[in-house]
């Protein structure tokens, strides 16, 4: 059974076709990152899974339960975070997530053990009585992660959690959500910012104007785009035979020297990274730098969305 | 000058950018402006209203007057004065009505969106920026007046009017426009919400227009000497006409007094001119004020008014509660526990301001202590002839109830929407019709704290019409069951009408002003309704007057006045032989009313808890699903097969 089946998902504003025919198969324990543009369909998509679109068509189902029809049962198993603080303010922390425990029915006996161990897991245990108004953005998004885990629910509807905290909210964040991908939640994901998935999901979907351009794991959309990867590298003892011999490597694309580094650029799959870092040892280079391209994944999506990103 | 001062003078920037700009973009904001009100279908919608009522009532006018003339055509020659004053009237009134509205939120929507600061910081000028805006408005709202030339021009032809007449209302209506848009302008520029903004500009604009004659008893009590000077400055400088009256000149703020009152009707443009420089005075410094407040205010932030007030409130019981009597005492502990069961009407009940018992309490006494005073004032003065205390108190208690309830009601949805929280309730199992049950909790409470300071006017009622007003049973009990049966229903429909608003629009200020804006015209139109078809003899269909609220609760607060009409008031046989007729009516008119009320409530209670998940974007589910209608096929195919029942042809 899949834990999120969207088939031909399409929703409408009006005139306006937001989604236009979405299909998407996500199996129990994935991260699935949901990747695209302001205005691509990202949220729509997520709302209708959250029960929050009730005009939609095609079919959508979260754990086998049709959203359409079953929209009570489907509450009981996701968890959703909107992108926006959606967080009372005159409630304390512990406040708050009581009175999500109770709207989501938890045995009043289990309750504080729950809300303890939640907040263990986001580190807000030191919070606890903070009124929530007072926490810091990062803190607040992790108690809406923390909210959403009270019930245990299978899967895990996240519309750009990380947007607008700063790098150390978001590494927290990124934590966080690996930790929760270690505890077998499915995890529906959306971002603009490419290599905070690429790090973190088992698989991608890119979406743009309402469709699905792609999906995939990072690795499948590199081979099927035929996106070239990138390594940088600064040797202490540069010399011409270094480079020749680089060009000469199988696998190699092209070899590029510039001022500060060797930029070397192969095909996904054609050769590893470690290989290449072998290689250059073994020339009896002394390697000062090696990094690999992280941010390739924006050139994937320039590719895949050429002529259509607003 | 100094630096401020000459920034405050300065002209507006875009006039010194016009050699730059040319001079089609003397004022861009204006522009700006017009093009986004000509292409919002609101702006047609209102205009075409405005149109319909203002045609609808110039027919009622013509059709009144010609009506009261006799048939021969000679004599509706020279009676074009009353449908020019009725006219002129109506005009006004639209410009009262149509103009605050119209112009208080074009700073604060600003504020609210947070593109003030994107505003100021362009190469526009303040008064650049204040005058487009203003303008804007000011265009829009002349659009609406120039409806009604062809109107004046019929009345114009009957004759009676003079051309320095029209001009001068003309003229009026002008400087009316600018000092209520002025007005408007510095009450956006210095509030930071919209429904502040056109709270403050009705409350301001009434203390100032109608204030001086109510202080001053029509310019009589005049201990500052401030009414003679007036009056004695226009005799000996023969400025605005010279002849200018105590009461005119308490009224100098006032358009439609300026130019329609019998003194001021000389028909001489240059007098009416004069007589509005006040009027033009006022719409400077208000400008100015605006001009003056508007970069110190433009980034003032958001405050909870009514949070405030009751911490205010909070701060006074404190310190009156600290004296040697009672020495601080707490009459009712809260402790807030935890929710267990119920978490919506947990919040509502223990951690919103207008729903915990201790700011109940708080209300309670604002409201009782008043009215308990109000009760005592007839025991010293006439015993008998007193009894206005007790129908203001009744009056005051039961708007200031429809005003926090409606705030109230309103923002139970509304505050949900800005504080973005709604999402995150739908999204838990608790069923549509159970967050809106446990919404209402708090309400709730609130009522019955109101139902106190009712039951107290009413009681005292009841006490002065049973043993000083020697009221008869029948009357007396007819008041009871009104004061009883409008208790019980009004704060609940007035609670359901301001929640279905506040889940359909999409702040909680404009909720509220649509709440109180549909309050106030269920209240007055059946009952002007009814005083035009009383006035025209149809007294039957006068009974429509039962319709209105505002009808039940000024009787319910006479008791009597049901079973004694004033239609009869001045024949007393033609009373008596009546009075069965007036009783069974009153008796009708109660039920009828209470019953249609009753009707409303319950509607309106299903139609909210129906349409809650569509209006707040939230799928609830339908009976039968793709599944379902797999399983229901497969149950025909058998049921079928079986032979129960014959296959449909068109199927084989």
């Amino acid at each position: 059974m899949l834990a999120v089946d969207v088939r031909d998902l399409r929703v409408k504003y009006g005139r306006l076709e937001a989604v236009k025919g979405i299909t998407l198969e996500i199996p129990p324990g994935e991260v699935f990152g949901f990747i695209g543009p302001n205005g691509a369909g990202k949220s729509s998509t997520i709302r209708v899974l959250a029960t929050l679109q009730p005009k939609f068509e095609g079919r959508a189902r979260i754990m086998g339960l049709d959203i359409r029809s079953k929209p009570h049962l489907v509450r009981e198993k996701i968890g959703y975070v909107p992108d926006f603080f959606g967080v009372y303010e005159d409630l304390t922390a512990r406040e708050y997530l009581h009175f999500f425990a109770a709207a989501y029915r938890l045995p009043v006996s289990k309750r504080k053990g729950v809300v303890d161990d939640v907040l263990q897991l986001t580190d807000l245990t030191n919070k606890i009585d903070s009124p929530v108004d007072s926490l810091s953005r990062g803190m607040k998004q992790r108690l809406s992660l923390a909210r959403v885990l009270l019930h245990d629910p299978a899967v895990l509807l996240l519309d750009e959690p990380a947007s607008g905290l700063d790098p150390r909210a978001r590494i927290e964040m990124r934590e966080l959500l690996k930790a929760l991908k270690e505890m077998g939640k499915t995890i529906l994901i959306s971002s603009h910012i490419l290599h905070e998935l690429a790090q973190l999901c088992t698989r991608i979907g890119i979406i743009e104007a309402g469709r699905m351009v792609t999906q995939g794991s990072v690795a499948e959309i590199y081979r099927e785009l035929g996106v070239l990867k990138i390594v940088h590298v600064q040797v202490a003892n540069q010399t011409p035979e270094l480079i020749a011999s680089l060009k000469g490597l199988a696998g190699i694309t092209q070899v590029e020297d510039q001022a500060d580094r060797i930029s070397i650029r192969f095909e996904e799959g054609s050769i590893e990274v470690e290989d290449i870092h072998d290689f250059i040892h073994n020339q009896g280079a002394r390697i000062r730098m090696f990094q690999p391209e992280v941010m390739d994944m924006e050139t994937a999506f320039m590719k895949l969305t050429e002529g259509q990103t607003a | 000058m100094s630096p401020f001062t000459r920034r405050l003078f300065a002209l507006p920037g875009s006039l010194g950018d016009m050699a730059t700009w040319g001079t089609g973009n003397v004022f861009p904001l204006l522009s700006r402006e017009l093009t986004e009100q000509a292409a919002r279908r609101r702006t047609f919608v209102v205009r075409v209203v405005y149109a319909v009522v203002l045609y609808v009532v110039a027919v009622w006018i013509f059709y009144s007057q010609v009506h009261s003339w006799s048939s021969q055509a000679f004599n509706t020659l020279g009676q074009g004065e009353p449908i020019f004053q009725g006219l002129a009237g109506l005009q006004f009134l639209g410009i009262y009505l149509f103009l605050p509205p119209m112009t208080c939120g074009v700073l604060t929507a600003e504020k609210e969106r947070d593109t003030l600061s994107l505003l100021l910081l362009t190469r526009l000028g303040p008064w650049s920026i204040l005058i487009g805006k203003l303008f804007s408005r000011m265009v829009t709202m002349a659009s609406f007046i120039c409806l009604s030339l062809p109107l004046f021009a019929v009345a114009y032809s009957f004759g009676g009017v003079e051309a320095g007449r029209i001009l001068g209302l003309g003229w009026t209506l002008a400087v009316t426009i600018l000092q209520i848009g002025s007005l408007a302008l510095a009450c956006s520029a210095w509030c930071r919400t919209t429904g502040s903004a056109f709270m403050a500009t009705y409350l301001i604009g009434a203390l100032f227009i109608i204030g001086p004659p109510f202080m001053t008893q029509g310019g009589e009590r005049d201990p500052f000497g401030i009414v003679e000077f007036l009056v004695e400055y226009c005799r000996t400088t023969g400025f605005a006409g010279g002849d200018l009256g105590r009461e005119d000149v308490t009224f100098v703020l006032f358009g439609p007094w300026v130019c329609l009152a019998p003194q001021s009707s000389t028909g001489q443009l240059s007098v009416t001119v004069s007589r509005s420089v006040p009027m033009l005075l006022s719409a400077a410094a208000c400008l100015l004020f605006a001009r003056v407040v508007l970069w110190r205010r433009a980034f003032v932030a958001p405050s909870n008014v009514m949070l405030k007030m009751f911490r205010s409130l909070d701060t006074l019981f404190h310190r009156l509660n600290q004296n040697r009597l009672t020495r601080g005492i707490v009459l009712t502990r809260e402790h807030v526990q935890l929710p267990l069961y119920d978490p919506i009407r947990w919040r509502e009940t223990k951690k919103r301001s207008l729903g915990t018992t201790r700011y109940l309490v708080r209300l309670l006494l604002v409201l009782e202590i008043p009215v308990l005073f109000g009760m005592l004032i007839p025991f010293y003065g006439d015993y008998n002839s007193n009894y206005a205390p007790a129908f203001v108190a009744a009056w005051i208690v039961w708007v200031i109830s429809a005003l926090v309830i409606a705030i109230h009601a309103t923002g139970l949805i509304g505050l949900e929407r800005s504080r973005q929280t709604m999402d995150v309730l739908l999204t838990t199992p608790l069923t549509s019709e159970s967050i809106v049950k446990e919404k209402f909790a708090g309400i709730s409470r609130m009522i019955v704290v109101l139902w106190i300071p009712l039951v107290t006017v009413y009681l005292y009622q009841v006490w002065w019409t049973g043993w000083v007003g020697s009221f008869q049973p029948g009357e007396i009990l007819f008041g009871i069951i009104r004061s009883l049966m409008a208790m019980a229903i009004y704060p609940w429909l007035i609670a359901w009408i301001g929640f279905h608003f506040g889940m359909r629009c999409r702040s909680q200020a404009q909720a509220v002003l649509v709440t109180l804006g549909i309050l106030t015209a269920v209240c007055v139109i059946p009952a002007a309704l009814a005083a035009y078809l009383n006035s025209n003899g149809l007294w039957t269909l006068g009974e429509i007057g039962w319709l209105s609220p505002a009808m039940v609760l000024i009787e319910s607060t006479h008791g009597r006045q049901m079973f004694s009409d004033y239609r009869y008031s001045y024949n007393y046989n033609s009373y008596l032989q009546n009075r069965d007729y007036l009783v069974l009516m009153a008796w009708g008119g109660l039920f009828c009313h209470f019953f249609l009320a009753c009707l409303l409530l319950l509607w309106l209670r299903l139609r909210v808890l129906r349409t809650f998940a569509h209006r707040l974007g939230r799928n609830d589910g339908q009976i039968i699903d793709d599944d379902d209608i797999e399983r229901l096929s497969e149950l025909r195919r058998q049921i079928v097969i079986s032979g129960i029942f014959r296959a449909n042809p068109n199927d084989e």
